[in-house]
Formats: structure tokens, C-alpha cells, sequence
């Protein structure tokens, strides 16, 4: 199998905070969701694979290629758009564009121009002036003008208006068309993953919980919902996390088959969304929350 | 090497899109200065010492204009290493110190009062004492610059002013031993240059100096690379 991006073991410290042990694998020709809580690594895990932040551990390669020796060809090949885009602000999009274009060979000023035709982007305006949402788009132009084999979006639909953001998946399921192309994508819109995303990696406290194929989380991961007085010590064992309410409480658990025998009647059993499961990994459940 | 030269020429064309606006500002307020300091100096060489300090700090501006803005992340990921956006950093400081000279020349030679000769600034010893001075300044300057931003200029500079403050005291209380020490080696630095430009020919000398300052930059780069490669964003 090939890998568009492999990261093994990749550890980085910072006071308060150390993503460890990171390890995961994106095939080529597929889209790959990150998603987790505020701070829990995501963008730490896009910065490392580009350099931005220096790894204390372990290994990342891109196509094959260590993300640091081979870094200038690895970021040829890469498209990348992030969270809060920022490009000089009294510089015009047009010249953004055109001090960016001469350092990929593959670049496509047809394909730049009909990107920024369908986004509606006004090009001659300096970059400081644009809302969020253009901003964004700006950055989503130039990431898939230069045929990247491997898009990386920290966070891109945040400020992005319904519309756009569903035609943002769109494209990107397109892109994929040429079984070449490969995206990861963080989001904490985990709604937009669920409709695009063939794997899911998640991470939590600066661990990966999972990453597994969609339809696989989909399978194994429910949510277990009963009353209070069912939640016994036997239950909280089973369960991933659980949050607890007044009148009952919602369980997480990984093992979906398991619980359905597990549980007996007086508990409901639900497929767990991506949301259900970010919410609900890890808590306690010891007051009402 | 062609491969270098290419990747130099991308950044600093990028360098001149992007900052644009304010390298022409820069331009205009040096050209407005440079038109006064040209009648007011008579002295070459005290006109050519104060032009290169001048010009030397300059080239610190469009790299301050990339922290101010949060732009050094997004250039990190443009496929260059750090070393190559580095390097662009030094072309574009170079390219800048030139082009500022090239300006100032023009205006020795055509504003009406000038007094100072357009010629005798492109004379090769002049050429060399301002290379040699804007390299001291530049290769200073731009590895603290590279690696805290603005700040790094400022620290430079009160680090300069401080080490000058200390050296003032310190010759206070030595009732100007110290100072007499510092000026002995100035001087000695003076006469060894110039018994080595009697020993060596003047273009031998010439190509030895520049070689010299190239080392100087090349070392300064290599210090920048080093730090540039610690920085997270």
C-alpha cells in the first residue's frame, strides 16, 4: 500500500502540553478526518508534518520522503490551508498569487483563474480588506493550483457560509477522482467529516484515540443510554465515558456489538456520531453535566 | 548552482511583489535624504560611513514587515527549506543596499550643489569600505532579526548602546587607559590594513578583502540558518 503520509511515533513538548506516542497512516487517494477538542494536537500534528515546529521524536514521511530531508520537495507536493490564513496585508491577491507561482513547477494559472473565478475572489484587492471566509478561499485557491498530491486544511470550514462550505466538500470528494490526490482534514465540524472523511483520527490530550476507517468507527463506536439508578459500577466499566444528567445518563462505548448483549432492556442503544464522540470520550460522568 | 540562483531570484522577486509598497516608500524617503546629504557633506568618506549605516539598517525592513504581519509561518510553507528562505533574506538585503547605492550615486552626480564626486564613489576602495561596512552592520543584524523579529534589531541596538555605555564608565575609571587601549588597536587595525595593502598589490589586497567580506556574510548566513532552524511557529 502506498502512504501519502505516515507519522510514527511522533512526539512534541511544550510546557503544559506534549502530543506523544502520534502515529498514523493516510493512504494515497483518500480524505482523512482529524478531529478532536480545542488543544488537543490537531494543529500541533499539521505543523510538524509541514516543519513549522520542530519534533522532539519519532518520524514523519510524505510519499515515501522524510518531512525533513527531503522538505522542499515533500512541500512541492503539498497544498495547505490553515486555520487563520495570512498573507501580507497591503499586498494585492493577484500579487500574492504571483509571488507564489514561480516556486512550484506544476503551477496552474489556468486552474488559479478559474478558482478564483468560481470563488468569487476579488483579486485586485489587498489581502487586509477580505473577510475570513474570502480569506480562506484565497488560501484554498493557490493549495490546488499547483497539482498537490497531498492537501492538508487545519480547520478550513470555520467561518465559511453553508454553501460554500458544502461545495469546499465537494470539490475536495472531486479532487480524489485521480485516486492521486489525498486530503487531511481538521475539523471540529465533525458533521462536515462525517460526509466526506474515509478515515478518522482522533485525538485527545495530544493522543491519538483512533484512527481508524469511517465506516469501521461507525460500527463499533454507540452510545448507551439509560437511567441514573442503571448506571452501576458494572456499566461504567463497559464504558468509554458517560456523561451523567438528572434524569439518566449517555455512556460511550467502543465495542457497539458487545454492548447491544451487554446491556439488556432498559437501555437504549444508538449509533454514536462523530460529534457524540468527541463529547462524550473520556468524561467522567461524575456530576451532572 | 543554477538551482540556488534560481531559488535567490524567486525569493527576492517575491520580496519586491510583496513588499512593494514599502520598499518604494523606503526609496522615496532615502532619495529625499540623500538629495539634502549630498549638498550638506563634503567629506566622501564621512558621507560614505553615515550612507551605509543608513542603508544597512534598512534592510532590516522587509523582514520586519514579515513579522509584523505573521507572514514568516505561510513562507514556511512555500516548498523551500529554511535555509533557502533564509539565504533570500541576505539576496534581498544585498539587492536593497545596492540599489540604494545606485540611487545615491545618481544624486551625487545630478543634483544641482552636490559636492560630492559621483565618480569617486565608484572607486574600488570606496566600493570596498562600504561592502565592508554594511557587512559588519548586516551580519550583526540580521541573525538576531531572523530569529526574535523586530526585536531582535532593538536587542542589537541596546546591546550596542549598553556595550558603548560600559566602555564610557569604564574609561572614566581607568582615567582613559581603557580608552587608549581601544584607540591603540583601532589604530593597529589601521596600519595592518595598510601594510598589508603595501605588501600584497592593490588588486590582490582588493579580491583578499572582498574574499574577506563574502566570509564574513557567508558566516553570518550560516549563524541565521542555525537560529532561523530553532524557531517554531
Amino acid at each position: 500500500m502506498d502512504y501519502a503520509l505516515e507519522i510514527e511515533s511522533v512526539e512534541k513538548r511544550y510546557k503544559g502540553f506534549t502530543l506523544k506516542d502520534v502515529s498514523l497512516q493516510l493512504n494515497q487517494g483518500y480524505i482523512m478526518g482529524l478531529i478532536g477538542p480545542n488543544g488537543a494536537g490537531k494543529t500541533t500534528l499539521i505543523k510538524l508534518i509541514l516543519n513549522l515546529i520542530r519534533r522532539d521524536g519519532g518520524a514523519i514521511r510524505v510519499f515515501g520522503l522524510d518531512n525533513l530531508a527531503d522538505e522542499a520537495e515533500i512541500k512541492s507536493r503539498i497544498g495547505f490551508v490553515p486555520d487563520e490564513p495570512r498573507f501580507h496585508d497591503d499586498a494585492t491577491l493577484e500579487s500574492v498569487a504571483s509571488a507564489v507561482a514561480p516556486y512550484y513547477a506544476t503551477w496552474d494559472q489556468k486552474r488559479f483563474a478559474t478558482l478564483a473565478g468560481e470563488f468569487e475572489l476579488p483579486l485586485k484587492k489587498n489581502f487586509k480588506k477580505l473577510s475570513h471566509g474570502t480569506k480562506t478561499k484565497f488560501s484554498l485557491a493557490l493549495a490546488l493550483s499547483h497539482g498537490a498530491e497531498l492537501v492538508l486544511l487545519d480547520e478550513p470550514t470555520t467561518g465559511l457560509d453553508p454553501v460554500f462550505r458544502r461545495r469546499l466538500l465537494d470539490m475536495l470528494r472531486r479532487l480524489l477522482e485521480d485516486e492521486r490526490t489525498s486530503v487531511l482534514f481538521s475539523s471540529h465540524i465533525t458533521a462536515d467529516l462525517e460526509r466526506t472523511a474515509d478515515f478518522v483520527t482522533f485525538v485527545k490530550d495530544g493522543r491519538v484515540v483512533f484512527s481508524n476507517p469511517m465506516d469501521q468507527v461507525a460500527q463499533s463506536w454507540a452510545v448507551v443510554k439509560g437511567g441514573r439508578e442503571t448506571l452501576d459500577s458494572d456499566a461504567r466499566a463497559f464504558l468509554d465515558g458517560v456523561r451523567v444528567r438528572e434524569h439518566g445518563f449517555e455512556g460511550l462505548t467502543s465495542r457497539a456489538d458487545e454492548a447491544r448483549r451487554h446491556f439488556g432492556n432498559g437501555y437504549v442503544i444508538e449509533h454514536a456520531s462523530l460529534d457524540d464522540i468527541m463529547l462524550l470520550f473520556g468524561k467522567e460522568g461524575s456530576h451532572d453535566d | 548552482m543554477t538551482e540556488l540562483i534560481r531559488r535567490d531570484w524567486i525569493a527576492l522577486r517575491r520580496d519586491l511583489i510583496l513588499h512593494r509598497r514599502t520598499l518604494v516608500l523606503v526609496a522615496l524617503i532615502y532619495t529625499a535624504f540623500q538629495a539634502w546629504f549630498v549638498t550638506d557633506i563634503s567629506s566622501t568618506t564621512a558621507w560614505l560611513v553615515l550612507n551605509c549605516i543608513y542603508m544597512a539598517v534598512l534592510t532590516v525592513v522587509p523582514l520586519s514587515i514579515d513579522e509584523k504581519t505573521g507572514t514568516l509561518p505561510w513562507l514556511c510553507t512555500l516548498p523551500v527549506t529554511r535555509a533557502d528562505l533564509v539565504r533570500g533574506r541576505y539576496v534581498t538585503a544585498w539587492a536593497l543596499v545596492v540599489g540604494l547605492y545606485t540611487v545615491a550615486v545618481g544624486l551625487a552626480a545630478f543634483v544641482p550643489g552636490s559636492q560630492l564626486s559621483a565618480l569617486s564613489l565608484l572607486e574600488p576602495d570606496r566600493l570596498l569600505l562600504a561592502a565592508g561596512i554594511v557587512t559588519f552592520i548586516v551580519a550583526l543584524l540580521l541573525p538576531f532579526t531572523i530569529r526574535f523579529g523586530f526585536m531582535g534589531v532593538l536587542l542589537t541596538l541596546v546591546a550596542a548602546q549598553v556595550l558603548g555605555g560600559v566602555m564610557l564608565v569604564v574609561v572614566k575609571i581607568t582615567g582613559g587607559g581603557v580608552g587608549g587601549g581601544i584607540a591603540s588597536t583601532i589604530g593597529g587595525l589601521r596600519h595592518g590594513i595598510l601594510v598589508l595593502r603595501e605588501t600584497l598589490s592593490v588588486p590582490v589586497f582588493q579580491l583578499a578583502l572582498l574574499a574577506l567580506l563574502v566570509l564574513i556574510n557567508w558566516a553570518s548566513y550560516r549563524a541565521s540558518v542555525a537560529l532561523f532552524r530553532r524557531r517554531d511557529f
